[in-house]
């Protein structure tokens, strides 16, 4: 039986690859892992089933020196936001086979557009996943306190945006002073998605202790942002009892993170305005009001003050006019009474004198004077005739003396 | 006068009599003692109104 070296098979392998892959040709993969060192990139490549569950292939990659000049020079900041862990590429690669080193690929072109293209078609899955589920105004139904306090920071401590965004907060003009709790988390590459979910699943569980959570990151081109495109920071975001803010920094399209949550905006710096912004506003009502209130106090204050005093001028005058108008009108009566009571008397008295001189015109002698005369008998006057009879003795009495007579 | 008045039924009662002043449905014999009870709500209506001045202000001053 014939036996061969190692060294003798993998120069055989060698040259069967060789021979198989002359020319470079281009593959899609998922970058599992990156390393640089000394120029060159180490990457190694997978791909996964249909679920996404188990790798199903895997191979290792480099970027030498020279191809990574040229590809950096074509794609520019872009190399760096595909180069990442969990990036879905399309790389033209040379099947390279070693005797002591195995089969290496290496990467000689990147097709960016492809990566740009996966991360859409993703974010397109995504979202019409979470509308599906009827997630996507979950979080913004949510409510969002007037003053924002207590705030849960998701992003990593080494970031710019996390310390453009606490000196931001801390410069705020007002003086208004913040509890932040800063959650570590990866913003970038394939543990985004785990370690974002888990801290949004605590600040759920700890929704006593927060106003609103943010994210937030520096910039970055949209494939750097590919990994908040992601079903599990979109569920937690939707489902979550905080309203979440996002500002992970992109420039045109929107992420899943940003399209569930409370309220998006492009820059930390620009969450930190909005807090504050948020806070003014509340302040400024309050201020409106309470003067509103102030103003509306002295005016009822003001009317009731002028209703007493009117009240009070009544009460000084009427009083005095009531007894002068009494008194006048006793004064009235008096005089009514003085005047009638004085004609009474002078009619009376009138009266008195007519009766007088009536009386007078009667008496006796008076009557006499005037020619009358009477007859008497023993001090009785006759008044008749019939009284008296032949050779009775009378007296006539004149208003001088009387004479005696005899009746014939 | 009951001990402790409102200021809206001290307000009532001074209007009523008020009105009775203006209308002269008011009697000699009654009137002392009207403007005596007048005097002595609108006392204690400006009073109560000082108070509650007081207290606001210094309301709005602790703030």
């Amino acid at each position: 039986m014939k036996s061969y070296s190692l060294f003798e098979l993998n120069e055989y392998i060698k040259r069967v690859i060789a021979l198989n892959f002359e020319e470079a040709i281009w593959i899609k993969a998922e970058i599992s892992q990156v390393k640089e060192s000394r120029g060159s990139v180490y990457i190694d490549l997978i791909q996964k089933d249909e679920n996404g569950d188990t790798v199903i292939a895997q191979a290792s990659a480099a970027i030498w020196y020279k191809s990574f000049l040229f590809i950096k020079k074509k794609l520019g900041e872009l190399t760096d936001s595909i180069l990442q862990d969990g990036i879905e590429v399309n790389v033209k690669v040379k099947v390279d086979f070693h005797e002591r080193y195995g089969m290496k690929l290496s990467i000689e072109d990147i097709d960016a557009s492809y990566t740009m293209g996966q991360v859409e078609i993703n974010r397109q899955k995504i979202i019409e996943r979470l509308k599906k589920a009827d997630l996507i105004d979950r979080n913004s139904m949510t409510y969002l306190p007037p003053v924002l306090q207590n705030i849960a920071i998701i992003s990593s401590e080494t970031a710019a945006g996390y310390k453009d965004f606490v000196a931001q907060l801390a410069d705020n003009p007002y003086g208004y002073s913040f509890n932040t709790t800063l959650f570590h988390v990866a913003v970038q590459g394939r543990s985004t998605s785990s370690e974002v979910t888990a801290a949004l699943k605590e600040i759920h569980s700890r929704d006593e202790d927060f106003d609103t959570a943010i994210i937030i990151r520096g910039g970055g081109s949209k494939i750097d942002l590919s990994g908040f495109d992601d079903y599990n920071i979109g569920h937690a975001i939707a489902t979550n009892k905080v309203p979440i803010i996002t500002g992970i920094g992109h420039e045109i399209d929107l992420s899943v993170a940003d399209i569930v949550s409370h309220t998006y905006l492009k820059t930390p710096t620009a969450v930190a305005n909005y807090i504050i912004d948020h806070n003014l506003n509340y302040e400024t009502e309050i201020l409106s009001l309470s003067q509103q209130i102030n103003g509306e106090v002295a005016n009822h204050l003001k009317l009731e003050e002028t209703t007493l005093n009117q009240i009070e001028q009544v009460l000084r005058f009427k009083p005095v006019e009531i007894v002068k108008w009494h008194k006048n009108k006793l004064e009235h009566v008096k005089n009514d009474l003085n005047q009638s009571t004085r004609f009474m008397f002078n009619k009376l008295q009138e009266e008195l004198k007519n009766t007088e001189r009536l009386i007078a015109s009667l008496r006796p002698e008076n009557i006499l004077k005037k020619g009358f005369s009477y007859i008497e008998t023993n001090k009785k006057i006759i008044s008749a005739a019939s009284e008296l009879k032949k050779g009775d003795e009378v007296k006539i009495v004149f208003s001088d003396g009387k004479k005696a007579a005899t009746i014939k | 006068m009951a001990k402790k008045i409102t200021y809206a039924s001290a307000m009532d009662e001074l209007r009523i009599i008020l009105e009775k002043l203006q209308t002269e449905e008011i009697s000699i014999d009654d009137l002392s003692t009207n403007i005596k009870r007048a005097e002595a709500l609108l006392k204690t209506c400006k009073t109560k109104l000082r108070d509650v001045e007081k207290d606001i202000s210094s309301l709005i001053d602790s703030k």
